[in-house]
């Protein structure tokens, strides 16, 4: 009798232990989904909210043939501010980011929503009449600083006579 | 016993869980709301944005290049946001006409008058979201 009720407590206490193991389990679980949810509702509002376009006459792209520097206008058409430090930005195959390249931002301030990046970088080479591809692309910003979304554009064009 | 007592935590533990959750799903669901407001808002502002030069003349004397252009959407137009693009360049202007000197309303005409040290061959004007029309059948005068 008493065995009986010896292991009838036992086999009570292992199932009240497997079974909290297994609430808090679910627990950790629901709690982790709850923050991955959040974290991909706010990409993906960086996503939509980011994005920019190369705003050049494709027919005539400005190109300095003595220093090889070709110009991209690039304007925010998205609703976030985009960041210029994460700017990349290639022609003819030739990608250039970071120091190798020159931003200015038409009108002065940061590259809000509505405001134009001119960005000028080194591609050698490039004659006139001839087909080119171009993009760029680069991360958008949100008001408390962070990373959110990425912005890019294509362009196929010709440089200027 | 044990199965009624595993039961009640089992239970216990998804509430909690679900209580956690709450919170998060609130704030996803409303950051996804808000994407998708935004994005309509967008999609329907880039959608009425439209604007056609009306015509661009070159006056050889004064070198002044004179752009009309029409708001022929129905989103008014920032001036704030018109680039224009002399043979592929991002050049200065001046704007005349209009209502207003911050916006092109829809229906209104504006000018944009920029001078130039040459005669142009391309122009291109660039408005809000990006929308650009191009008129290389420059006149001369």
């Amino acid at each position: 009798m008493a065995s009986e009720s010896i292991s009838q407590l036992i086999w009570f206490i292992a199932t009240v232990l497997i079974t909290t193991s297994v609430a808090l389990l679910f627990i950790n679980i629901i709690d982790d989904y709850g923050g991955v949810l959040t974290e991909r509702a706010s990409r993906l509002r960086g996503e939509v909210s980011a994005d920019l376009e190369i705003i050049n006459d494709p027919m005539a792209v400005p190109y300095d043939n003595t220093t090889g520097n070709i110009t991209f206008y690039i304007k925010n058409t998205g609703s976030i501010r985009l960041s210029i430090v994460d700017l990349v930005v290639a022609a003819n195959g030739v990608a250039r980011g970071g120091s190798e390249i020159s931003t200015r931002i038409l009108g002065g301030g940061e590259w809000d929503p509505g405001k134009v990046l001119v960005t000028s970088f080194n591609v050698g080479n490039l004659t006139w009449g001839v087909d080119y591809h171009g993009w760029a692309q680069t991360s958008g910003i949100t008001e408390g600083g962070k990373l959110a979304g990425t912005a890019w554009d294509t362009i196929e064009f010709q440089i200027a006579s | 016993m044990a199965t009624t007592a595993s039961w009640l935590i089992i239970m216990v533990g998804l509430v909690t869980g679900l209580l956690l959750i709450q919170h998060d799903v609130d704030v996803a669901l409303d950051d996804l709301k808000e994407t998708t407001e935004e994005w309509k808002r967008s999609q329907t502002m880039l959608k009425n944005t439209d604007f056609e030069i009306s015509s661009a003349f070159y006056n050889n004397t004064t070198s002044a290049l004179r752009v009309n252009i029409k708001n022929s959407g129905s989103e008014v137009i920032p001036i704030a946001e018109v680039v224009l693009l002399v043979d592929g360049v991002v050049t200065s202007f001046n704007v005349s006409g209009g209502s207003s000197s911050s916006y092109i309303y829809p229906g209104e005409s504006v000018t944009l008058i920029s001078t130039l040290s040459g005669a142009p061959s391309r122009v291109r004007v660039v408005v809000s979201w990006g929308v650009a029309r191009t008129i290389n059948n420059i006149r001369y005068g």
